[in-house]
């Protein structure tokens, strides 16, 4: 009989916790959302986004916003979401680099939402798209008219910053030619200036100084072809731009040691007045403090005597974008609170105070007297492009971003001629496109 | 034993292996099992037989990044267990102090992989670290350089601080050892006049032999399975010259999404590992020494 009394108690205590647990109405209501962002720790953003963010759920009660950082360089970040996403288990709102090549897994997998019929539902965005839907193009929409993969967050465009002071003391101009700028590093050098600011180890500055030597030579067709297909022979820029690099390194223009050095580091460099220039995108821009930003000028990057030669042509677009898991959407319930997230992420209230750090705003937002002054020289720059043009890692593949950064840092310290770095990476852009 | 000692064995046994056997031994088996298969994590695996070996056999990264470890095997062979030898032949014959030099020596072991590796990046600065500015101080200035940036010295450079920090965790286990070796033998030597080299070489050695086996195979496991500060350092840069094949491994799964072919490097490593150590014990073993 005492038995049976202890089994009838501990099953009247098991029934009264599970009916505490489950009495309570906003447990079973409220909806937990997962938010991976990229602007933490050293990012110029994470001072602003994270208090931001953090403000959500106390404005939605119903929604739980769990949020995951991914601190990281591209490929850190890249390498965490592609693991998510083979478990299976994406955050319902997250964070990613745009273009083809970082999303096709994405979209072959089906693992992503298609915006395409929300964005054109929805009153807010598609006033905020309006007349800019040339972002969606190569960057989250890959065809005419075809689905849209992500809702752009922030555009950039890439430019030489310059420090006018450092230029007044070693007494040179700013470079508008390749042959302008091989005359002044040796003028900087002798008063101990670094000339470029540079790091090989994040696949971002140097990555993207490629790029704009690329841009300078060829056409974006053959210059897209080659990274897709390995097919370089066709396209001698990959050429011409390595042996600028190579040349720029024999002549010291970068810092000793920047092939192990990170993004911020060099940044550090330029902002602490040691390093006269560094070319970029605008998402550095909140990196360099506003006592040096005060001196300094963005101008376009300089030309070569036989390549393409419009110094108004710049690569830009879209820098990031929100992505929603396919999962999440699916969900009546979640898409709901996935669309209220995404209405505060995508926010002239927090866009305008980005303005203030040198971002760009993809919803064309007025200045104000906070705005950053590097900010209003770039967009004045981007507006009289002639052209822009999306940088070339949207498009190939992880393998082929790879090469371009290993080959890189090998150009950068020398260890590999332009010739053998470009006959590597077109094997390797060929590789990439067969697996 | 009798059969209920044996059940009631089994049943305390049995909580732990399923862990091992689920956690360990099943995991093992599904990388064997994908990598037969060319898979992108996201997708449907497909089979394709051994062409991810005949890749791997082919892989001139793969056997650079292979060459990269034989070069960190030989560095935890000579600088690891070298000094870890010396330091305890030293403890052995420390007389006070030898319990607090055995937990100095031991910490870096404890300390995170990471932290280790930031800390010598800072060091490594080719313009403030403090090797380069120490060389320059004592005017062989000629000698800084960018260590972990220059493709000839940046593997050993990036290399150093996994060798280093666990120095420690071989002491540990060769005092260990070294405390088993009886008192009397030193004894009797040091009546028949033996020299301090003496008594190291002809009794402290062939007695210690054993453990330092495990050292050896420890070394060279561990050295296989190299990741964590090569990562933070370089990230197996430049242009892959401090590529190893653990990091080879995690570039071509997480990054290249080839999840086949990746499991089939972590096959390649497993198969090198046992051979290594199957080829050690072998040729290198010896019979238990007694004086």
């Amino acid at each position: 009989m005492q038995k049976f009394q202890k089994a009838i108690l501990v099953l009247l205590s098991v029934l009264l916790v599970s009916v505490i647990s489950f009495s309570n109405g906003s447990c079973k209501d409220k909806i937990t959302l997962r938010l991976a962002y990229i602007y933490t720790g050293g990012h110029a953003k994470a001072p602003i986004y994270e208090p931001y963010i953090k403000e959500f759920s106390k404005l939605n009660p119903d929604i739980n916003l769990s949020l995951e950082p991914m601190n990281g360089g591209t490929p850190d970040v890249q390498a965490k979401l592609y693991t998510y996403a083979a478990g299976d288990n994406l955050p319902d709102v997250f964070i990613s680099w745009p273009g083809p090549g970082m999303l096709k897994n994405f979209v072959d997998a089906q693992k992503i939402a298609d915006l395409k019929d929300y964005l054109a539902q929805d009153k807010l965005f598609k006033k905020y798209f309006q007349n800019k839907e040339y972002f969606f193009d190569g960057s989250v929409r890959f065809e005419k008219n075809g689905p849209i993969w992500g809702i752009p967050d922030e555009p950039y465009y890439m430019f030489l910053t310059v420090n006018k002071k450092l230029f007044a003391q070693a007494g040179v101009q700013i470079p508008k030619t390749y042959e302008d700028l091989k005359n002044i590093i040796p003028k900087f050098r002798a008063k101990g200036i670094i000339p470029i600011a540079m790091a090989g180890k994040d696949q971002d500055l140097n990555v993207c100084f490629w790029f704009g030597m690329l841009n300078r030579f060829g056409t974006d067709q053959e210059i897209i072809k080659g990274l897709t297909t390995g097919d370089m022979e066709k396209a001698p820029a990959y050429l011409r731009s390595a042996k600028a690099i190579y040349q720029l390194a024999g002549l010291k223009a970068f810092p000793e040691g920047c092939v192990s050095m990170q993004s911020q580091e060099a940044l550090t460099l330029f902002d602490q007045g040691k390093a006269a220039m560094y070319y970029g995108g605008t998402w550095y821009l909140g990196n360099v403090s506003p006592k040096t930003a005060a001196g300094c000028e963005v101008v376009p990057l300089w030309t070569f005597a036989d390549g393409k030669g419009d110094p108004k042509e710049l690569l830009g677009g879209v820098a990031v974008e929100y992505l929603v898991s396919a999962k999440s959407w699916k969900e009546n319930s979640r898409r709901q609170a996935v669309d209220k997230l995404l209405h505060y992420l995508i926010n002239p209230t927090l866009y305008s105070k980005y303005l203030e750090l040198g971002t760009p705003s993809i919803l064309n937002l007025s200045y104000t007297d906070k705005t950053s002054p590097l900010l209003i020289k770039a967009d004045k720059l981007a507006k009289s492009a002639t052209r822009m043009q999306q940088n070339y890692d949207a498009y190939g593949s992880q393998q082929a971003n790879d090469a371009l950064n290993n080959l890189s840092q090998g150009l950068l310290n020398r260890s590999i001629t332009p010739e053998e770095a470009v006959k590597q990476l077109s094997e390797q852009a060929k590789a990439g496109a067969a697996n | 034993m009798t059969p209920k000692k044996m059940r009631t064995g089994i049943l305390f046994l049995a909580p732990a292996m399923l862990f091992y056997c689920f956690f360990v031994v099943f995991s093992i088996a599904r990388v064997i099992y994908y990598s037969f298969f060319k898979w992108n994590g996201l997708n449907f695996p497909q089979f394709v037989g051994v062409s991810n070996y005949v890749r791997l056999v082919n892989d001139q990264t793969v056997l650079a990044a292979f060459r990269n470890n034989l070069i960190a095997i030989a560095m935890a062979l000579i600088i690891q267990i070298g000094i870890a030898l010396i330091l305890t032949i030293s403890l052995s014959n420390c007389k006070f102090g030898a319990r607090f030099f055995r937990t100095v020596y031991f910490v870096p072991a404890v300390i995170s992989g990471v932290a280790v590796a930031m800390m010598f990046g800072q060091a490594m600065n080719p313009d403030y670290g403090l090797i380069n500015t120490s060389l320059r101080l004592i005017g062989l200035g000629t000698l800084a350089r960018p260590w972990l940036s220059n493709s000839n010295t940046a593997i050993y450079a990036a290399l150093l601080p996994q060798t280093l920090q666990y120095i420690g965790w071989n002491v540990i286990i060769l005092v260990a050892g070294i405390y088993n070796i009886p008192d009397s033998l030193y004894e009797a030597a040091y009546l028949d006049g033996v020299s301090n080299l003496q008594k190291t070489w002809y009794i402290t050695l062939p007695l210690l032999w054993e453990v330092i086996q495990i050292c050896i195979i420890s070394a060279i496991t561990g050295s296989l399975q190299g990741f964590t500060h090569v990562m933070v350092l370089t990230g197996g840069g430049p242009n892959s010259a401090t590529e190893l094949v653990g990091l080879l491994m995690y570039h071509r799964t997480f990054q290249w999404l080839q999840f086949g072919y990746g499991s089939s490097i972590s096959v390649g490593i497993f198969l090198v590992g046992l051979l290594f150590s199957v080829l050690f014990k072998r040729y290198f073993s010896s019979d238990k020494i007694e004086y």
